[in-house]
């Protein structure tokens, strides 16, 4: 038997009003008419609080964009789980901000894509940037918990002080610092958002500085960029062992991008209990524990601190699940990960990504840089 | 980061709560949640926390702990939920 989940990370839509270019949702978004219906979520809440879990976090897409997000907050907080909405903050008012609090809502998470107008709103593919710092004044007054997300990379990673200094203005609780994670439309624009070897060791003592001098103030939690680590990351806690993601509609994975990987099938809430999909389900078990480990992990030391890593990267970048995680310096395939960094660090331009019409790129204003730098491949919406 | 002065009135962090009780199975065991995380608290540690209402002053809570607890070295009990509610302001789980 596994032990129980923590949490559950509800992606209770792919709409959204963002196009980031480093979006983790699937290239293959599912469609509106295919979402679950309040009651299924409502349900999900009473069995994840039921097997034990804590947390909910509320993701998407843009969560705000389903129209029920009050009744599914009320419905979270009375069955005691602790709710956390991850959003944008594009759609929300300060009056359905009051609302989502008065149901119930404990921690809302905002994502900043740059400290500088321009780039932000580039980055996202939406004028957004300045609807965000005055929610950020909004949240405050509602006293819940408060997180702004900063997603660093590439692009941005040079003035990486000015926009600490530009999340501290904004005065939440927590700051989360995350270096863009290559799945997705991440992966898909990877070379124009990997950092260079001294943008990298310029961030460690960046956030370093920050960690001591906002202690107490702000707690800053900081995610590795894991191309550059020696080891990999303990991807999701393990596979099967702390989280369940049930998706737009109502499927049950191990993570956000387990789709990617073939085989895998993904049994659903409208069929199942949330425990059966836990304990049950073949998705669940397939990379749970150890028995699926290969060389050189099935013998290593540090195989119960990070699982062999991510199995998702692992089939992204050598086409096998069950391979170490190439992140790590042990992996006999590690040197996918050192030839995209040699790229990153060769000085030349970055090569030119898979393109989109360039009238939608001009439409965000003019930022420069990045478009003679490169071409994004910007997440779109379902259809 | 600075210990509690007596005037200081220690409470849970803006986002920190208690969770509801059918979370805790084992009644000795309280759950303070928190964004991304939970603490498990027992003992002494649930009491100090329990005290820390937002209304009274971290010298009356050591008074109530000195009642409840027997402990003969004298200004233990302060020094130690001091520490205490340093460690969790430090995680932004208290604040005073």
């Amino acid at each position: 038997m596994a032990s129980n989940p923590l949490a559950l990370i509800a992606e209770i839509t792919h709409r959204c009003p963002l196009h980031c270019v480093y979006c983790s949702n699937p290239l293959q978004m599912i469609q509106v008419q295919a979402e679950i219906a309040t009651e299924d979520w409502l349900r999900v809440f009473r069995e994840a609080a039921k097997l034990g879990m804590l947390h909910v976090h509320l993701t998407g897409g843009e969560p705000l964009a389903r129209q029920d997000l009050t009744e599914l907050i009320a419905g979270a907080h009375q069955a005691g789980l602790y709710t956390n909405l991850i959003t944008s903050g594009l759609g929300l008012t300060r009056g359905r901000l009051r609302e989502l609090v008065g149901a119930g809502l404990d921690h809302i998470q905002l994502s900043f894509q740059d400290s500088r107008e321009a780039p932000a709103n580039w980055i996202a593919g939406a004028r957004a940037h300045a609807h965000k710092i005055e929610l950020a004044a909004w949240i405050r007054e509602q006293r819940i918990a408060f997180t702004a997300n900063l997603v660093v990379h590439r692009q941005n990673l040079d003035h990486l002080e000015e926009m600490i200094s530009f999340i501290e203005s904004l005065a939440p609780g927590r700051m989360e610092i995350a270096h863009a994670q290559y799945y997705g439309w991440a992966l898909e624009n990877r070379a124009a958002l990997i950092p260079t070897r001294e943008q990298l060791d310029h961030a460690v003592v960046v956030v370093a500085a920050a960690v001591e001098r906002l202690k107490g103030k702000i707690r800053i939690d900081a995610v590795v960029a894991d191309y550059y680590a020696r080891y990999p990351k303990a991807c999701m806690g393990g596979w099967g062992q702390r989280l369940m993601l049930i998706d737009p509609k109502g499927r049950a994975l191990p993570c956000h991008a387990a789709g990617v990987i073939p085989g895998l099938e993904f049994d659903s809430v409208r069929e199942h209990s949330l425990e059966w999909l836990w304990q049950e389900s073949a998705a669940f078990q397939k990379f749970r524990g150890e028995a699926w480990m290969p060389e050189p992990c099935r013998s290593c030391d540090r195989r119960a601190e990070d699982f062999g890593g991510c199995r998702c990267q692992a089939f992204l970048l050598t086409g096998d699940a069950a391979a170490t995680d190439p992140a790590c310096s042990l992996s006999p395939q590690h040197f996918v990960m050192e030839e995209a960094l040699q790229v990153a660090n060769s000085g030349e331009p970055v090569s030119q990504l898979v393109s989109r019409p360039v009238a939608e790129r001009g439409a965000f204003g003019s930022f420069a840089q990045v478009q003679r730098e490169s071409e994004w491949k910007y997440r779109v919406n379902p259809e | 980061m600075s210990l509690p002065a007596d005037q200081s009135v220690p409470t849970l962090a803006t986002g920190c709560r208690w969770a509801t009780p059918e979370a805790d199975d084992d009644h000795e065991e309280r759950t303070v949640l928190f964004p991304e995380g939970a603490i498990k608290v027992q003992g002494p540690g649930r009491r100090i926390l329990e005290e820390c209402d937002g209304k009274r002053t971290f010298l009356e809570i050591v008074s109530t702990l000195e009642r409840q607890y027997n402990v003969a070295e004298p200004g233990r009990i302060r020094s130690d939920a001091a520490n205490f509610l340093e460690q969790l302001h430090e995680k932004r789980i208290v604040d005073y």
